[in-house]
């Protein structure tokens, strides 16, 4: 595997306020990853500035061992071989599929550009619509056609930005596995950008977290959700709340009950006494009823199988959907409820800072 | 008004009552043309196949093209360097672009034949300095091309402009991308976006030219409408007026023909939802001096020139004793004039607007067709159309004040109408049944829900409908009761025989009243944009 993309220590400032601030990560050939963030966190702009539609401010962007931004050069979009899908798929309207698709390839005779236009139909199964006009197609067929006319000039690196946000869930759904064949089978190294968790884990090798310009945390999907480097992170990544604790002598002490513990990257003993912030997730506790308890039902909907149980965190307002299903219950709307620890797993704690 | 929008079947009969009206006043110019051709004898008709008249409409086709073709050369590098390049104050450019559009072509002739004519300012300037005591005449085509080039290219300019900033980004960002340059992604990408709106800008201004009288009557360039005008004041038999009227008719209407061939053939309008990212604007780099000398001459040539000349006229005039006191009475005409004929274009049009977009009435095709009559026909067949009826039919208001007004109204229509149409397809019916079942009394939907979601539209059609109706001349003169004269009635006798003197405080007047409904036009727009 070869390095297909660096950024070193990039920096793109609007006016006074600094969007991407010292972002540093990697990307080699065939890999797919997915930046995962709040809307305004930069992603986008991170796209721009890969892609050449922005201009860098400080660091170096290496794409092909060739240095195509930096500080005091920047190479125009048209000479970077970088292919991007926008979020409205931005389809010529004056041209035909055909036409939109091989409107990429400028220096294929005609046999050349006809067969590749051919073979691309094919990936993305689009081969009856090649006479239609965008605005002919629906939704999921227009992001087809914007992806197939981004894989038709063989770029080195694929930018989707938010490419899921304009279907409805159905469509949704179908593309995502179809997008994720399509990426392996035409071997393009891919950076998707998306503010959803399960379109960010179900297509990627690798998960780039991003809050505030930064890069937070970047590994393999699976490992950023066990371990969650920070509370932004599990807030992005995982269906969870914090509770306050306050560690003693060793002890983790919180308003349900006392747990073992562990942190990420430091020893236990390393952390010392003190308030820290505890990750809730659903799938460590099972609810109970008590009167007393911090918790509070605020709605039950049934799902035929199961029932999606919320609750509030009366002290921290953080609510937790849980799956519940078992026959009976004690509690309704309105009940309070307590969390009971259903595994003997440590919990995970942050330190306040 | 029946601002009750719940679809039925059929409008209520006030409304209908009101829509009937305005297509009877909207078909009184046609029908008159056709009585007019069926009187029409062989001898006329030889007049009208002589070569003299052919002449007339190819000189008319000839300054058409020529300032549709100039004005598209400077708005459209102006509206998109404007847009999309890094400008210092670009908005304070966009305004002063626009402003030449309140300067009246009759006006801007009288100035610039001032200035260049013979015996004009330059020529005086010239014989001073290098004992030049003879300029090339400038009147005729390149006159009139001249003035109605600088002062139309304000309309396409706004067009154009509003276009450029409503294009999608992406799709330019899409074919850099796809490894096409600034400059063919211009060509390929953005002009084909763009060619809806340049043809549509280009035909208003090809029709504004055709239907001009001002600029080529001062300019002696002998056009249809001039034509006309001569015939009307010289022939009883009106049979001519008729046939020349019905040919500029006809090719006002070949070219509506063309242009809506055009429209229903292309596929350019927007596709896919989702916000089009802001517009990054590209630096100039070192062309930056030269575009804003460009930018610079040409507010020159058609805003400072032209304002510069008539305070020289005006001061000179004041100082050979011109007197001021008539100007109040002028003001006072053109405001009646302007601002009861935006009421009334403004509640016909939203009548009529009501039934086109709420109603769903297999007539409303020929309803829409017949409301462009104003925009086919020029103010001199209007005017002398309703002469006719007024003597023969309606007696009781030949001369007076409301023939006139029903003449601008005709004018006017096709304009507000376009504007009603899309203020009323803003408000959604669903807005107002939801607002309707939150309030009980229906006056509190439209205070309170209809009238703020209309306001910006409703300005800006009335503001539109004065400015048009400040610069009205050749219905005004025509129809005009006796010894009634308005700001543009008054610069046109003067200019006409040369005193400029005369003329430059009525234009000056005229022009500042035209800055507030154009300012107000151009606030409303950048409301609308951001919506």
């Amino acid at each position: 595997m070869s390095l297909v993309l660096n950024c070193k220590k990039i920096s793109k400032y609007f006016g006074k306020y600094q969007v991407i601030k010292n972002l540093d990560f990697q990307l080699f050939s065939g890999q797919i990853l997915s930046i995962l963030g709040t809307s305004g966190c930069g992603k986008t702009t991170l796209l721009r500035l890969i892609s050449g539609l922005e201009e860098l401010d400080k660091g170096e962007i290496v794409i092909n061992s060739k240095t195509m931004s930096s500080s005091g050069f920047h190479s125009p979009p048209d000479k970077r071989n970088i292919g991007m899908v926008f979020q409205n798929y931005s389809l010529f309207p004056h041209m035909n599929v055909f036409n939109n698709i091989a409107f990429g390839l400028k220096n294929f005779n005609k046999k050349d550009k006809e067969n590749r236009v051919k073979e691309v139909l094919e990936i993305t199964r689009l081969e009856e619509f090649v006479n239609r006009y965008p605005q002919e197609l629906s939704g999921g067929q227009q992001q087809r056609v914007a992806l197939a006319r981004t894989l038709a000039p063989k770029p080195t690196i694929m930018l989707l930005d938010e490419p899921f946000s304009n279907l409805d869930a159905f469509t949704r759904t179908a593309m995502l596995a179809d997008l994720q064949k399509i990426i392996r089978d035409s071997k393009i190294s891919t950076i998707l950008v998306t503010h959803d968790r399960e379109e960010a884990f179900a297509t990627s090798d690798y998960l780039a977290v991003m809050v505030n310009g930064g890069i937070v945390q970047f590994d393999k999907p699976d490992v950023v959700v066990r371990s969650p480097i920070n509370i932004d992170v599990a807030t992005l990544v995982l269906n969870c709340g914090f509770l306050e604790g306050i560690i003693n002598n060793g002890v983790l002490n919180t308003t349900i009950g006392n747990f073992s513990f562990k942190t990420l990257g430091l020893n236990n003993t390393e952390i010392g006494d003190g308030k820290v912030d505890v990750l809730i997730k659903p799938e460590d506790f099972n609810l109970a009823y008590d009167p007393n308890g911090n918790f509070k039902v605020i709605s039950i909907e049934f799902r035929g199988m199961y029932s999606m149980v919320q609750v509030q965190s009366i002290n921290h307002g953080f609510l937790l959907k849980f799956i519940y299903n078992q026959k009976e219950q004690l509690w309704n709307i309105g009940s309070n409820v307590n969390l009971i620890k259903s595994n003997t797993d440590p919990l995970i704690v942050y330190r306040r800072i | 008004m029946n601002l009750d929008f719940s679809f039925k079947k059929l409008p209520p009969t006030y409304i209908t009552l009101i829509v009937i009206f305005i297509i009877f006043i909207m078909l009184l110019p046609l029908l008159y043309l056709l009585m007019r051709v069926i009187d029409v004898n062989p001898e006329i008709l030889n007049i009208f196949f002589s070569m003299n008249y052919l002449y007339i409409i190819i000189r008319s086709l000839l300054l058409m093209v020529l300032v549709s073709l100039i004005t598209l050369f400077i708005a459209l590098p102006l509206a998109w360097i404007n847009v999309r390049m890094v400008l210092p104050l670009p908005n304070v450019w966009a305004v002063l672009l626009s402003l030449p559009l309140v300067i009246p072509t009759y006006v801007g002739a009288f100035i610039y034949s001032s200035l260049l004519g013979p015996k004009g300012v330059l020529q005086d300037l010239l014989e001073v300095l290098f004992g030049v005591n003879k300029l090339p005449d400038i009147h005729g085509l390149f006159g009139a091309t001249l003035v109605l080039s600088l002062l139309s290219f304000p309309y396409l300019f706004l067009i154009l402009k509003s276009s450029i900033t409503n294009l999608d980004s992406t799709l330019i960002e899409s074919s850099r991308l796809l490894g096409y340059g600034p400059t063919k992604t211009f060509f390929k990408v953005s002009l084909p976006q763009l060619r809806p709106s340049i043809i549509a800008g280009t035909l208003f201004v090809s029709l504004y030219t055709l239907s001009d009288f001002g600029a080529v009557s001062l300019m002696r360039y002998n056009t249809i409408t001039w034509a006309i005008y001569q015939q009307y004041q010289s022939i009883i038999d009106r049979s001519l007026i008729s046939l020349i009227s019905l040919a500029l008719v006809f090719i006002a209407v070949i070219i509506l023909f063309v242009e809506s061939r055009f429209r229903s053939k292309s596929k350019y309008y927007k596709i896919g939802t989702g916000t089009s990212a802001k517009h990054k604007k590209t630096d100039l780099g070192i062309w930056k001096i030269p575009v804003i000398f460009l930018f610079s001459s040409i507010v020159f040539v058609s805003l400072i020139l032209p304002l510069s000349v008539l305070f020289f006229w005006l001061i000179r005039g004041l100082l050979a004793g011109e007197s001021l006191m008539f100007i109040w009475v002028l003001i006072y005409n053109s405001l009646l004039l302007s601002i009861v004929t935006s009421i009334a274009t403004v509640f016909f049009a939203m009548c009529m607007a009501i039934v086109l977009v709420r109603y769903n009435l297999a007539i409303n095709k020929y309803l829409e067709i017949i409301s462009l009559a104003g925009y086919v026909l020029p103010g001199v067949v209007v005017a002398i159309s309703l002469v006719y009826f007024g003597i023969n039919f309606f007696g009781f208001i030949y001369q007076t004040k409301i023939l006139l007004i029903i003449a601008c109204v005709i004018l006017a229509f096709p304009v507000a109408l376009g504007n009603s149409k899309a203020v009323l397809l803003q408000i959604n019916p669903e807005i107002e049944d939801s607002a309707k079942l939150l309030v009980k009394n229906y006056w509190s939907v439209i205070i309170y829900i209809l009238i703020p979601i209309m306001k910006t539209g409703l300005i800006m059609s009335l503001a539109m409908v004065f400015l048009l109706t400040m610069k009205e001349l050749p219905a005004t003169l025509i129809l005009g009761p006796l010894g009634f004269e308005t700001l543009a009635t008054s610069i046109w006798n003067s200019a006409s025989e040369a005193y400029f003197a005369r003329a430059a405080a009525p234009a000056l007047c005229m022009i500042f009243l035209s800055l507030l409904p154009l300012i107000l036009l151009m606030k409303a727009e950048g409301k609308s944009e951001i919506v």
